[in-house]
């Protein structure tokens, strides 16, 4: 059984309300009614949902036919309201139908009450559709044209019959210029015909086709847009319409076309700058290996004839070439001994360059420490006996086995000691040499002529004998500490010294007893001795 | 008896130093100025010590005693090398290169001849 009829029926005699209830019920209808006289009743009820019908009498005594529509139409403007009345004149009665009530019946006339009730609930479920389909429309239509996306819509020969106001602030065509014309009215030059064949052929088949299209503006203005053109189809299925949705990407592109070029033009920069880098890194290291085939080349292009010098003279002077006269022994001595301090001399300015250049590789051989120092002396005891110094060694007993470069400690070590000869005129040279944890320490100690403090600090640089006058006194390239230090930093030593002036200097130099992994890269030392390793005792 | 001795030096005044010092200690001394008549005279005379000057024009040091090395007649000749380049890179190679030993211009005479005597067999020593 279907469920029960809801009725409202607005009526102030009971009789005429059971009358209504009697006539759907002998129609067969299940009726649970609602009777109301006013309008606080009236509004209470419809609060409540599911009401199907409204009779409203058009006499109330303190209610009105009316009001009631008005309110009932605020409510819901589609529940059927019907008016009821005991003599209703025509007139009175075209006017409720206008504000909206559904029909209109006589008491005296109720045979048509039941027929209008079924007709009306019919009608009422077209109207409900009809409406929520209008709303649907239109709530569809706003979104179209309040969207941001240019919106065309042609019809299957592509004629555009809808352009949204996006499309037309977009391209500066109106819509009356638009419509009728096809969407060719925007092309460009800038598209293949293989790019609208393809469109085509894609939206025919009945699939969407995505494109970014660039396209004129009414202007002649190019403009990008990422496009979806959809077929739509009607119910039979064949294609009515075409809906083209579009983005306008034009900044985007501009802004990506910028960021594209700029970064072409860094990249090119940045090549460009490798290049000039490499060329000039090419030139230094093309200049280096000048410089140390020059330097080799000189060092055996000055040595070549010192062989001569040295040799002749030491023929000469040993008397293998026959008898030589004191006088003559005297200055061939002289010239012998020139030669070697010229040999001295590039053997110093090769070794300085060949460090500068980090060049030089220490051999990393097992050696004994105590024999280089017996070596060292050994070759400077007839200098130092020619000054009548004194120069003895303080050793631990037995061999110092050591790894590393011997040739390098035994020049470090003779440069010290030559060194010490050199600026001593009387007293004695004492080496000590101690054998400290993974170290060995060796102490140069001379009764010379010190260092003055303000002089302390170049102590160790290059090209500098610490007092200008002192460079007449006693010749020497100013190299030799130099290089010492250079050396022991390399081997992972230390040197230092301390010295009063007037009385004498003291060189302290520790030399680890196998030399570090790394040793022939030597460009991370500072270019100027750092101050821990030339402290001065005297201050 | 006395080593004969095959002096190899380019410089004629350095040619002259090394075979006057080498004949006033008793070898007897054949000389070249490079490395292809060094190879000659070698076959010639087939020496007892070969003192050989690394830099020279035509054929080097290194090359002229790489062919010696690869006649098995010179098996047990000792070949002395002489250069003015005194750095150690040299030094390894030379040792190499099949030098017995190298040494640096400029050279004191008495060492030199120490050196050289020290190469031979002591019934070859002056």
């Amino acid at each position: 059984m279907d469920p029960a009829l809801r009725i409202l029926i607005i009526e102030d005699l009971d009789l005429d309300a059971q009358l209504l209830v009697h006539e759907l019920t002998k129609a067969g209808y299940a009726v649970e009614a609602r009777r109301v006289r006013e309008e606080a009743e009236f509004c209470a009820a419809l609060n409540e949902a599911g009401w199907q019908l409204v009779v409203c009498d058009y006499q109330l005594p303190r209610f009105n036919a009316r009001r009631a529509l008005e309110l009932l139409r605020a409510h819901d403007p589609e529940l059927p309201f019907i008016v009821v009345s005991d003599r209703m004149g025509e007139e009175a009665a075209v006017e409720m139908m206008r504000r909206g009530a559904q029909d209109y019946l006589l008491k005296i006339d109720l045979a048509r009450f039941v027929p209008v009730v079924r007709r009306e609930l019919r009608e009422v479920e077209h109207r409900r559709a009809r409406r929520q389909a209008e709303r649907q429309l239109q709530r569809l239509s706003q979104v179209v044209e309040q969207a941001d996306a240019g919106v065309i819509i042609t019809d299957s020969a592509g004629r555009i019959e809808y352009a949204n106001p996006a499309l037309t602030r977009l391209t500066g065509y109106t819509r009356e210029e638009l419509y009728g014309q096809t969407p060719r009215i925007l092309k460009s030059d800038r598209h293949k015909p293989a790019f609208y064949a393809q469109l085509w052929r894609t939206v025919l088949a009945g699939d969407p086709f995505y494109a970014v299209f660039a396209n004129r503006k009414k202007n002649g203005e190019l403009f990008y847009e990422e496009k979806t053109i959809t077929p739509l189809r009607n119910e039979a299925g064949r294609i009515t319409h075409f809906v083209s949705t579009g983005q306008d990407i034009t900044q985007r592109r501009a802004a990506e076309e910028a960021l594209r070029q700029a970064h072409a033009e860094l990249e090119r920069r940045v090549v460009e700058r490798t290049a000039e880098l490499s060329a000039a890194n090419a030139r230094l290291q093309e200049l280096d290996r000048l410089k140390s085939e020059f330097l080799a080349t000189m060092s055996h292009e000055l040595r070549t004839p010192l062989n001569s010098i040295i040799g002749f003279t030491g023929v000469v002077k040993s008397g293998m070439a026959g008898p030589v006269s004191d006088e003559q022994q005297r200055q061939l001595g002289m010239a012998y001994s020139a030669a070697q301090h010229l040999l001295t001399l590039i053997n110093d300015l090769l070794d300085v360059s060949r460090i500068e250049a980090g060049k030089v590789r220490l051999e990393k051989e097992p050696f004994d420490f105590a024999e280089v120092v017996g070596v060292a002396v050994g070759q400077l005891k007839p200098l130092a006996q020619a000054k009548r110094l004194v120069l003895r060694a303080q050793l631990p007993p037995g061999p110092l086995p050591m790894v590393g470069d011997r040739g390098r400690c035994l020049q470090v070590l003779l440069n010290l000691v030559q060194n010490a000869v050199k600026f001593t005129a009387k007293g004695s040279i004492d080496l000590v040499v101690r054998v400290e944890p993974e170290a060995v320490r060796l102490d140069v100690i001379d009764t010379g002529v010190g260092i003055k403090p303000e002089h302390m600090g170049q102590l160790f640089e290059a090209f500098r004998q610490v007092d200008g006058s002192a460079r007449r006194a006693y010749e020497g390239t100013g190299l030799g500490l130099y290089l010492c230090r250079r050396l022991i930093l390399m081997m992972g030593g230390e040197i230092s010294a301390h010295s009063v002036y007037g009385q004498g200097t003291h060189f302290e130099v520790r030399v680890p007893c196998t030399l570090p992994a790394e040793v022939t890269d030597d460009s991370s030392l500072p270019p100027e001795p750092p101050n821990h390793v030339c402290e001065n005792s005297v201050g | 008896m006395s080593a004969k001795i095959l002096l190899v030096e380019d410089n004629p005044e350095n040619r002259y130093l090394f075979t006057f010092l080498l004949k006033r200690a008793g070898y007897t001394v054949r000389s070249a100025s490079n490395g292809c008549e060094a190879l000659a005279e070698a076959a010639s005379m087939v020496p007892d010590l070969v003192i050989m000057d690394i830099q020279m024009p035509e054929m080097d040091g290194y090359e002229a005693t790489a062919r010696l090395r690869e006649d098995p007649r010179f098996d047990a000749v000792p070949i002395v090398g002489l250069s003015a380049f005194a750095t150690t890179g040299d030094h390894e190679r030379a040792r190499r290169s099949g030098f017995a030993a190298y040494l640096a211009k400029p050279i004191v005479p008495e060492d030199f001849l120490r050196e050289i005597a020290a190469y031979l067999p002591v019934a070859l020593r002056p």
